[in-house]
C-alpha cells in the first residue's frame, strides 16, 4: 500500500473505530441502565409487606383485593410485570407515594432541585478545598504540610457525615447560634420567592430579595460543608497522587534545569497534564455527593430527595424509596457515563 | 515519608531460597508485615482497630453494666467515675453500650468479608478465565451492580428485606463484591496464558482444579488488600444504615443506632450521641490507616 493510499485510509478507519467505541458505549449504557432497572423490580417484589394491602388497607373485602391485585398487575407472570414496570417507568410512572398519595415522580420533580443545590454547592466547596490542598501535598511531599494534609484528608474520609452534622449543629446552632438549624430556610421567609429555576438562591436574586437570599445562604453554610467534606477529602487525595506522578516526570526536571519557577512549574506544568484526571474525579465525585446527600439531609431535615427517600423508609413506602434508588442510581450512571465520553474525548491515550 | 526496609528485610528474612510454598508465602507476608510496620501512621491505625476489636471483645470484662437492662433511676446521667461516658434515657450506660455496640459493627464487618471475598473472586476468576461470554456476562453484572451508589442500594435492600443484622450484612455485602470480582478477573487475566498454567492443562488438570487451587491463591492477597483498604467504607455505611434504623434493631446497641438515639437529647446530653460517633471515627480511621500503609507498600505512586 502506498503511503499517500495509507494517509488518505487513516482518518477513515479511526472514524470507524471511534462509531465502533460509541456503538459499545451506547449499548454498555443501556445495559447497564436495563440493569439498573430490573434491579429496583426485583427489590421492589421482594418486600415481605404486601403491596395490594398497602394500597387498600387489611380489612377490605377479599373481592376488592383481587380486583386491586389485578389492577396493581399482580397476578400477571413476572415476566410481563416487568414488562408492565419498564412501561410505566419509561411514562414517567413510579407509583404513587404511600406518605403523600401523590406521584412518586411528581415528589422527585418537587424535591429534586433542593438536593441539586446542595450537591452541586457541596462538589464545588470540594474542588475548591481539594484541588489546591492536594497540589500542596504533593508539592510538600514527604514534609509535614503533607503529612497534615494526608492524615486530614483521612479524618474527612473517615468521620460519619451524619454524626459531624449533628456535632456542627450542636456547635454553630444550638451552643453558638452562629448559624440557622435545620431545613432549608426560615418560617417567615417561605413562599415568599416563586419558584424558577428550584435553587432558593438563584430565585431569590431573581425576585431582588436579598434577605431571603441571605437566609436560605445560611442555612446552605452547614450541609454543605458536612457534604462537601467528603467530596475535600477525596478529591485532594487523587489530586495529590497524579500530582506526584506528574512530578516524577523528566520534562519537570527538564523545566528545572531551564530554570523555570517552582510555582510555574507546579501549576503550568505538572498541574496542567493532571487537569483532564481532576475534572474527572470532580465529576465522579458529583454522583456520590448525591448518595452522601441521603444522610447529610436526614441530618439536616433538608427537603430533598434524600430526606424523601428516609421518610418513605420509615413509612415501609418501597415506591418512594425505589423511586429514589433509581433516580440516584440513573443519575450515577449518566455521570459515569458522560464523565467516561469527555475522558476519552479530552486525552486521546485512552481511546 | 515511611522507610522503605523492602530489601534489607527480605535479605534477613529470606536467608536462602524458601523451599517449599508454604515457606515462600510465610516469608512474603512476614515482608509485607515489616514494610507496613515501618509507617507510623499506620502503627497508629493497627493499634486503634486492634484496641477496639479486643475491647468490644472484652466487653463483660471491662464494664459490669449491661448494655440493655434499663434502670430509669439512672436516667441522662453526665459522665461520672461510676459511668465514664455517662447514661442513655434510659438509664443504660453508654460506655457499656458503646463497647457491646462494637460487636455488632466488627460482626456486620467479618459477616461481609466472608461473603465479598469468596463472590468476588468466584465471579472475577470465572470470568478472567473462561474469558468470552461468560466475561462479558459476568463483568456486565458487576458493572451494573457498580453502577449503584452503594448507600442508596443497601438502603433500599434493608428497606425491601426488613430491618436486622444479618440484613444489613447481606445489603453491604451485596454492594461491596463487585470491586473485588474486577480485582481478581485483572489478576486472572495475567495469569491465564502463563506457562505453569498452560502445563497444567497438559497434565491433565481439570479447569475447577487450576481454578480453586493454582489460581484462586494468587488473586488471595491482592483481594484481601483491596478489602482492607474497604474496611472503613464498610464502617461507615454500616453506621449510616443502624442511624437511619436499619441495622441491629433496639434494645441491642450499635453505634450509628445510638448517634440516633442521642439526637434528641443533644443540646443538653451531648455525650448519648457524641461517644457512638467517636467510636466509628476511630475505628474507620484506624482502618483507613491501615489500608493507606498498604496502598504505599503496594504501589509506592499513589
Amino acid at each position: 500500500m502506498s503511503e499517500a493510499a495509507a494517509a488518505w485510509l487513516r482518518p477513515r478507519r479511526r472514524a470507524g473505530r471511534t462509531a465502533k467505541s460509541l456503538l459499545a458505549f451506547v449499548a454498555a449504557l443501556a445495559t447497564t441502565l436495563l440493569g439498573l432497572l430490573v434491579a429496583t423490580f426485583i427489590l421492589g417484589r421482594v418486600i415481605p409487606h404486601d403491596p395490594v394491602v398497602a394500597v387498600i388497607g387489611d380489612n377490605a373485602t377479599p373481592e376488592a383485593y383481587a380486583a386491586m391485585r389485578s389492577k396493581l398487575g399482580l397476578d400477571q407472570p413476572l415476566l410481563t410485570q416487568l414488562g408492565i414496570y419498564l412501561d410505566n417507568v419509561a411514562h414517567g410512572d413510579l407509583g404513587i407515594s404511600l406518605v403523600t398519595s401523590r406521584p412518586v415522580a411528581e415528589d422527585l420533580r418537587a424535591r429534586m432541585p433542593a438536593t441539586m443545590e446542595l450537591a452541586t454547592l457541596a462538589t464545588i466547596f470540594g474542588a475548591l478545598v481539594g484541588i489546591p490542598a492536594g497540589v500542596l501535598a504533593a508539592a510538600r511531599h514527604g514534609r509535614l504540610t503533607d503529612q497534615l494534609v494526608r492524615v486530614a484528608a483521612l479524618l474527612g474520609y473517615s468521620v460519619p457525615v451524619f454524626w459531624l452534622g449533628l456535632l456542627f449543629l450542636l456547635v454553630f446552632y444550638l451552643k453558638l447560634d452562629l448559624l440557622p438549624g435545620p431545613g432549608r430556610i426560615s418560617v417567615w421567609n417561605q413562599g415568599i420567592v416563586p419558584t424558577v429555576t428550584g435553587s432558593l438562591l438563584v430565585d431569590s436574586l431573581l425576585a431582588g430579595e436579598t434577605d431571603v437570599f441571605w437566609d436560605a445562604a445560611a442555612h446552605l453554610v452547614m450541609p454543605v460543608t458536612i457534604l462537601g467534606l467528603i467530596a475535600v477529602a477525596y478529591i485532594c487525595r487523587m489530586t495529590r497522587g497524579f500530582m506526584l506522578y506528574q512530578l516524577k516526570q523528566e520534562y519537570v526536571l527538564t523545566a528545572t534545569v531551564k530554570g523555570a519557577g517552582r510555582l510555574r512549574i507546579l501549576w503550568n506544568h505538572a498541574f496542567r497534564n493532571t487537569l483532564v484526571q481532576v475534572v474527572t474525579i470532580v465529576a465522579l465525585n458529583s454522583g456520590l455527593a448525591l448518595e452522601g446527600a441521603v444522610l447529610t439531609e436526614a441530618v439536616f431535615d433538608w427537603p430533598g430527595i434524600g430526606s424523601y427517600a428516609t421518610e418513605a423508609l420509615f413509612r415501609a413506602d418501597m415506591n418512594g424509596v425505589l423511586g429514589v434508588t433509581l433516580l440516584i442510581g440513573v443519575v450515577f450512571v449518566i455521570i459515569n457515563a458522560l464523565t467516561d465520553l469527555a475522558y476519552r474525548f479530552l486525552d486521546p491515550r485512552v481511546a | 515519608m515511611p522507610a522503605q526496609p523492602t530489601l534489607a528485610t527480605t535479605g534477613q528474612l529470606a536467608g536462602s531460597a524458601p523451599r517449599s510454598a508454604l515457606q515462600a508465602a510465610l516469608l512474603r507476608t512476614a515482608e509485607a508485615c515489616a514494610d507496613i510496620w515501618a509507617s507510623r501512621l499506620t502503627r497508629v491505625g493497627i493499634v486503634l482497630v486492634a484496641m477496639m476489636v479486643l475491647a468490644s471483645l472484652a466487653a463483660p470484662l471491662l464494664t459490669p453494666y449491661s448494655p440493655t437492662t434499663t434502670d430509669l433511676g439512672a436516667r441522662l446521667l453526665q459522665p461520672s467515675l461510676s459511668h465514664p461516658l455517662g447514661t442513655d434515657d434510659l438509664g443504660r450506660d453508654v460506655l457499656a453500650r458503646l463497647l457491646y455496640g462494637g460487636r455488632a459493627t466488627f460482626a456486620i464487618v467479618f459477616g461481609t468479608l466472608v461473603l465479598i471475598v469468596p463472590l468476588g473472586l468466584l465471579v472475577g476468576v470465572t470470568a478472567g478465565f473462561f474469558g468470552g461470554i461468560v466475561d462479558v456476562v459476568l463483568m456486565r453484572l458487576t458493572d451494573i451492580f457498580l453502577a449503584f451508589p452503594r448507600l442508596v442500594l443497601a438502603l433500599a435492600l434493608v428497606a425491601a428485606l426488613g430491618p436486622s443484622l444479618f440484613n444489613a450484612i447481606i445489603a453491604v455485602a451485596l454492594t461491596s463484591w463487585p470491586a473485588y470480582a474486577r480485582i481478581a478477573r485483572a489478576e486472572t487475566m495475567t495469569l491465564r496464558r502463563a506457562d505453569f498454567i498452560s502445563i497444567l492443562k497438559v497434565l491433565g488438570a481439570s479447569r475447577p482444579r487450576i481454578i480453586l487451587f493454582h489460581i484462586v491463591p494468587l488473586c488471595i492477597s491482592s483481594v484481601l488488600v483491596r478489602a482492607t483498604v474497604d474496611l472503613a467504607g464498610i464502617i461507615i455505611i454500616t453506621a449510616g444504615l443502624g442511624f437511619l434504623g436499619l441495622g441491629v434493631q433496639p434494645p441491642y446497641p450499635e453505634w450509628g443506632a445510638m448517634v440516633s438515639e442521642g439526637r434528641r437529647f443533644m443540646q443538653d446530653q451531648w455525650w448519648m450521641a457524641t461517644f457512638p460517633g467517636l467510636a466509628v471515627l476511630a475505628v474507620s480511621l484506624g482502618f483507613n490507616l491501615i489500608g493507606d500503609g498498604l496502598r504505599d507498600v503496594m504501589d509506592p505512586r499513589a
